[in-house]
């Protein structure tokens, strides 16, 4: 199944004067463009609509475009072409204070991490309250909450650059959902983590997507089964985006 | 963590990691400051540091030569009366011409043959000190002028007029130098905030992914600037006050009483350079980030 035929979203001028989106989707692409020079082409013409609530599992081969994709959504890259819409924003036309606003209703797992090396975990898994100007009452305590749930509360004092390569990883999720966010995108999140805890890992998206938080993740290997029936798989195939059901084959075909 | 403690953090993080740096700033920006003060100090007081003693104190009347000796000695006990003045010394036709031989040395010859009163006799006004300054020596030649006999006064008017403009000069040499000085600083809190800034570059990178605003961003170099160029103010500040205080110590008596500035001026300097530091440092910093990606 390829993804879903779309028609352009009504575009509507708000009050702020950026153009937003009454979309019943999360995320939406429309004739997607994306190539770094000539003939490394990554999308072409891709049109993908990802609704609110879902979770999804991008996959593809190394190289394939999958963090290309995430960064799209982020603000960090631009297309050639098309249009990027996520939460009805269009993620190119924002400036630099707008991008800002819209970053701080995202939850980011970054393929590097992006960790403050020379900051404890619980500085760096902060920083988006801080950018929200939370309170530090408020902050301790959903801080707290966030490295229990990662078995990372004994590690809250400890500067990341002499953690293991699992503790950051899983303080980079930490500090994607301290701010329940309405959006996580999540560049191979378990990629360091053993089994026990990427069991734990998935099980905090899994409650975060039953609260109604969208999820879109990039992943080499197939989560567990109960995690299978929950997401639905986006396949990168010759620069295109293909939607694979409901179900998630524990091995991708192209 | 709250955004005031996010600051001290970053305040002290930037003491550890940018130490020379900042330490190198602040005495550099110490220095400018400490001259613009003296800037501010010297156009404050610029009339004071035209010492009194420049001003003529001496008067000179020269008379008609066909004057004679009863109504010269008249004169001089007139003039003896009037309140600034100190003393009066009539120097007559002959005396004049001996001064001059005097002056002229092995070639007094020069005179020989001329008329013994071909030099004019004259009245040497010397000023009481407490009434040495161009408004008296100018008003005692106003008096004089109204004196029939007399036909010139020579009071050193040309050269305190040139003295008053060169004051007049010093405003604008003053304001131009403190102008510099000025940029300077901004400058130099603009290079040393760019360097915390480059440093720390990664921090900011993620802070900016996790949705810190630019004004966010920005906030805790500010603060740094400002704070860079107050401290900076107020060493130099401080300097100049303990150099006021021991002044009239170390220089002489007349040099000590213009430069030793009073409390008042000591806190007018203390607020206005700190002031002026932390005006400084918020548009060094500006300054400084406007130009980082």
């Amino acid at each position: 199944m390829t993804g879903e035929a779309l028609s352009p979203p009504s575009v509507s001028e708000s009050d702020a004067g950026s153009k937003t989106v009454k979309s019943p989707a999360m995320v939406e692409c429309l004739h997607l463009h994306k190539a770094y020079g000539r003939g490394r082409g990554v999308f072409h013409d891709v049109d993908v609509r990802i609704h609110r609530g879902e979770f999804v599992c991008l996959t593809g081969p190394g190289g394939s475009g999958k963090t290309t994709f995430l960064n799209l959504l982020t603000g960090q890259e631009t297309p050639d072409s098309g249009i990027v819409l996520v939460d009805g924003v269009n993620v190119q036309t924002l400036g630099e204070q707008k991008l800002a606003r819209f970053r701080q209703r995202i939850g980011v797992v970054y393929q590097d991490l992006k960790l403050v090396p020379n900051w404890t975990v619980f500085e760096n898994v902060a920083l988006p309250l801080i950018a929200l100007s939370k309170g530090e009452a408020f902050a301790r305590q959903r801080v707290g909450q966030v490295l229990s749930s990662l078995r990372l509360q004994g590690k809250k004092t400890a500067v990341c650059e002499r953690l293991s390569e699992g503790e950051r990883q899983r303080t980079a999720v930490a500090r994607a959902l301290v701010h329940n966010p309405i959006l996580i995108l999540a560049d191979e999140p378990t990629a360091h983590l053993d089994n026990q805890d990427e069991a734990l890992v998935w099980g905090l998206l899994r409650n975060a997507h039953l609260a109604g938080t969208t999820i879109i993740i990039t992943c080499h290997q197939a989560p567990g089964i109960e995690m299978q029936e929950a997401m639905y798989r986006l396949q990168i195939c010759e620069q295109r985006l293909v939607r694979h059901g409901v179900a998630l084959p524990r091995q991708p075909v192209c | 963590m709250t955004q005031i403690r996010y600051i001290t953090k970053h305040l002290r993080e930037s003491l550890h990691t940018s130490a020379l740096a900042l330490l190198m700033s602040l005495l550099a920006l110490s220095f400018s400051f400490l001259l613009l003060g003296i800037c501010g100090l010297a156009l404050a007081r610029q009339e004071a540091l035209i010492p009194d003693w420049l001003a003529p104190n001496t008067v000179t009347a020269y008379l008609d030569v066909r004057s004679r000796e009863p109504d010269q000695d008249r004169m001089v006990k007139d003039i003896a009366n009037w309140p600034e003045v100190e003393l009066v010394q009539l120097v007559t036709s002959k005396q004049a011409q001996e001064q001059l031989k005097a002056v002229l040395g092995r070639w007094k010859g020069v005179l020989e043959g001329l008329d013994e009163e071909f030099l004019p006799p004259s009245l040497q006004i010397r000023l009481k000190p407490e009434a040495v300054k161009a408004e008296a020596a100018g008003e005692v030649a106003v008096r004089l002028r109204q004196m029939p006999l007399v036909v010139e006064i020579l009071y050193g008017k040309e050269h305190w007029e040139w003295l008053q403009s060169l004051a007049g000069q010093w405003t604008n040499i003053w304001m131009v130098l403190g102008a510099i000085l000025i940029l300077v600083s901004i400058l130099i809190i603009s290079n040393a905030v760019r360097l915390v800034f480059a440093y720390r570059k990664t921090e900011v990178h993620v802070y900016r992914l996790v949705g810190a605003t630019p004004f966010v961003v920005k906030l805790p170099y500010v603060v740094e600037g400002i704070l860079l160029g107050s401290v900076a103010g107020s060493l130099a500040a401080g300097v100049l006050v303990l150099l006021g205080a021991h002044v009239h110590r170390v220089l002489p008596a007349f040099w000590g009483a213009a430069l030793g500035w009073t409390s008042w001026e000591s806190a007018a300097l203390v607020a206005g350079l700190v002031g002026c530091g932390a005006a400084c440092g918020w548009l060094g910093t500006w300054m400084g980030l406007s130009k980082s990606p």
